[in-house]
């Protein structure tokens, strides 16, 4: 009876402990090898896709004078979104549906105007729908170039409606896919930093069982040690040590990833999109098709929110905080310089608000462009900071967990049979 | 026993929990839909506009002429500030465009601007702010009275083959007439429709806040009611036309003209007198004062634009400019304009 119950307890012990590891180390599999390459691609294609949209912008700006670099540059956006959607769909179909929902709370507009089609639930229906709308997309801007180099008004009409389905149809969809993912890893990175109470509420009774155990025989038998349940008692005891250590190791190193490396994350994708969203609006400015005063209006409240998102990060590396003060003084550069392109626009000299934009500032200083492409190179490198320092930390979890799932089980296995050994004796003695 | 029972059942829980979860492949679409990637603002199925019965009153006459150098209020601020702020269609082929080659204003509206800031302030260089802007932002940029959700800059006048009407005049004012269009169709040369008639059930599209939405959906013009489409702007009913979205496009003939100028497979509808389609006078709206004075000096800059009173029509600037705008509409002579006694 004691016998089987100290067995029955080892077992069970193994089996949760273990399992508990084999948990946690899937979930940070999970995040490591599929959830943060998705957010990663997934934010490729928001990026990419709202540089084509400043990008076109800026071609038809330029009139007829398109410069290769700026097609090169908008075919290169384009390619990089295309093959970043494909990457995610790989990776989304190999991820569990999750029923995670999202409201976005960016100041990004790109959801002020509503969508025109069925709204799709499923990150892998969110992909096909970017998927099918980039085909219909590049299509548009095609045909708005074929008739730009005409000279014909139709170009225009065709760029704003490619510039329509992709902030109305494209960017909220790659937008939620990126929240609903960040907010799953959050939720999985809660889970793999729990503090172990389950293997705890097994293993703390085992050791017991075997002490009072090894106190009884002893009475009984008058020997001062069984040798079998000694083992199986340091066993027992070393590997509820090693859960402990590598589980409070792992969710230190979650705990941190989680901690700053996701709102840092958060923080810096939101103020790149807002400093490509206010190029865009920008250039509409310029375009100033149906009311200009609109893009305006949308161009204060882009600047306003890169602005205000430079100032709350919470910045934890000093190579961060570089990055951070360099883009908040262009900002301010670049708020400078679009108020010359205002005037300039205002006072009728459309042609030199384009140039202030596209080439050169007044005074020699750097084009608006120029500007907003200096935050989004310094947004870039810190993010690329954080995301270094984040998978770091998983990293770090991964290895922390690295060989406690098979020890933990062998360790159980060494304490059953030392139980059983310890007590074969006592079998024997009834039979 | 007992323990070789138990350990064969955790052995075997162990074996389901890690062997149930296989995986299912992804279901593949395999006739994928194009998704509806429609331009900005666009409407289906509008089925009443503000057709209010439009008040009488003798719609082509404007305010008597005043000279170049009158003095009012209105006037010495424009003046002051050396701006014309003026909308205009940016899509407007051969009326009012941005010309994509050379970035500039240009058309046959844009001239007229340009005579009109000319006689302002004696050049036309950098003295017109070009504001653009569609037929529905019309009442707001000309009125000030703006809707919450959709600012329009305010402008001192509005061009864009705008129709002079009743209803209009008493938000704004309109100079004297400067063309005089019709309304008419354009579909695609495959078309089933070959008559302004056989519109019934079809879909047909007119730019929101434009007189040609009114006769579709409140007139009792067409024998059949056709599917009403409202868009943007007639461009965007234009891109609609050629992505087989909508049938027919409904709008002035000088607007329709213009459209199929740049796209080679769209046919006119010819005109169909037996429909009682109104004509379409087109002025300049300009925005209300209680001396009217900038209307009173436009419609002297228009008299001399037309040569009203010339013997010789051909050698007038409305000529030459018609000439390089808007041939392709067949010859046609300047408006006759009309006067308020006053």
């Amino acid at each position: 009876m004691v016998t089987s119950a100290l067995v029955g307890l080892c077992l069970l012990s193994g089996l949760i402990g273990t399992l508990g590891i084999a948990n946690r180390a899937d979930l940070l599999n999970a995040v490591a090898l599929r959830n943060a390459p998705l957010i990663e691609q997934t934010f490729t294609v928001y990026r990419s896709l709202a540089d084509a949209d400043a990008t076109s912008a800026d071609a038809f700006l330029a009139g007829s004078a398109e410069s290769p670099s700026v097609r090169a540059t908008f075919e290169d956006d384009i390619a990089t979104a295309a093959s970043a959607l494909t990457t995610a769909s790989a990776l989304s179909a190999t991820l569990p549906q999750s029923d995670v929902r999202v409201t976005s709370t960016g100041c990004t507009s790109a959801d002020t105007l509503s969508p025109a089609t069925a709204s799709p639930a499923t990150p892998a229906q969110r992909l096909d729908l970017l998927a099918r709308n980039l085909a219909v997309y590049t299509g548009l801007i095609e045909t708005a170039r074929t008739y730009n180099r005409k000279g014909f008004p139709l170009g225009a009409a065709y760029l704003s409606q490619a510039s329509t389905v992709l902030r109305r149809d494209m960017l909220p969809q790659a937008r939620t896919l990126y929240d609903e993912e960040s907010a799953l890893v959050a939720t999985s990175e809660g889970q793999a930093a729990e503090f172990p109470w389950l293997a705890l509420v097994v293993v703390v009774p085992l050791i017991g069982a075997l002490i009072v155990v090894q106190v009884g025989l002893r009475r009984h038998t008058r020997r001062s040690f069984n040798i079998g349940l000694l083992v199986a008692t340091l066993v027992v005891v070393g590997g509820g040590i090693w859960l402990l250590v590598a589980a409070s190791i792992e969710g230190g190193a979650v705990d941190a990833s989680r901690a700053d490396d996701a709102t840092q994350t958060q923080v810096l994708a939101g103020a790149l999109t807002d400093a490509q969203q206010a190029r865009t609006d920008e250039a509409l400015t310029l375009i100033a098709r149906g009311a200009g005063t609109r893009f305006e209006n949308d161009f204060t409240n882009q600047a306003d929110c890169l602005g205000k998102a430079l100032d709350d990060v919470v910045v934890t590396q000093p190579g961060i905080a570089a990055k951070i003060s360099d883009a908040r003084a262009t900002v301010t550069s670049w708020r400078n310089t679009h108020g010359a392109v205002h005037d300039a626009d205002g006072a009728g000299d459309t042609n030199g608000a384009v140039a202030y934009v596209i080439t050169l500032g007044p005074g020699g200083k750097p084009s608006t462009n120029g500007l907003a492409g200096r935050i989004g190179a310094d947004l870039d490198q810190a993010l690329d900071l954080v995301r270094i320092h984040s998978d770091d930390q998983i990293h770090d979890a991964r290895e922390a967990l690295a060989g406690a799932e098979v020890g933990f089980a062998v360790l159980m296995g060494i304490a059953l049979v030392g139980a059983a050994a310890g007590m074969w004796p006592r079998i024997a003695e009834y039979q | 026993m007992n323990t070789k029972i138990r350990l064969l059942t955790l052995v075997a829980l162990v074996g389901v929990a890690v062997g149930c979860s296989v995986e299912q492949p992804p279901a593949t679409p395999t006739n994928a839909v194009a998704p509806a990637a429609l331009p900005d603002g666009v409407q289906y199925s509008v089925t009443s506009a503000n057709a209010a019965a439009d008040p009488s009153c003798v719609r082509t006459s404007s305010y008597p002429i005043l000279p170049d150098s009158a003095s009012s209020p209105t006037l010495d601020t424009i003046r002051q500030h050396r701006k014309l702020v003026v909308g205009v269609s940016q899509t407007g082929f051969g009326l009012s465009y941005r010309d994509s080659v050379t970035g500039k204003m240009a058309g046959f509206e844009v001239d007229i601007v340009n005579h009109i800031a000319t006689a302002l302030f004696g050049t036309d260089q950098n003295t017109v702010e070009w504001v653009s802007m569609e037929p529905g932002d019309w009442p707001a940029a000309l009125t000030g009275k703006q809707a919450k959700d959709h600012k329009v800059t305010e402008v001192d006048m509005a061009l864009g083959a705008m129709t002079m009407t009743c209803s209009r005049w008493q938000e704004w004012d309109f100079s004297t007439q400067y063309l005089n269009a019709r309304q008419l169709m354009l579909v695609r040369h495959s078309s089933p429709i070959t008559s302004m008639r056989d519109i019934g059930g079809r879909r047909v599209c007119s730019s929101s806040g434009s007189t040609n939405l009114n006769e579709l959906v409140g007139g009792h013009i067409f024998p059949k009611k056709p599917l009403v489409v409202s868009a943007g702007s007639n461009t965007d009913c234009m891109v609609l036309l050629q992505q087989n979205r909508v049938d027919a496009v409904f709008t002035a003939d000088v607007i329709l003209a213009e459209l199929a100028a740049q796209d080679g497979t769209v046919d006119l509808l010819p005109a169909d007198n037996t429909l009682k389609l109104p004509d379409e006078p087109v002025g300049i709206g300009i925005r209300q004062t209680a001396d009217h004075s900038l209307t009173r000096v436009v419609n002297g800059v228009l008299a001399r634009f037309r040569g009203d009173g010339q013997a010789d029509r051909a050698n007038t600037d409305w000529e030459k400019s018609y000439t390089q705008w808007l041939a392709n509409l067949g010859p046609e002579q300047p408006p006759t304009p009309a006067y308020l006694s006053q």
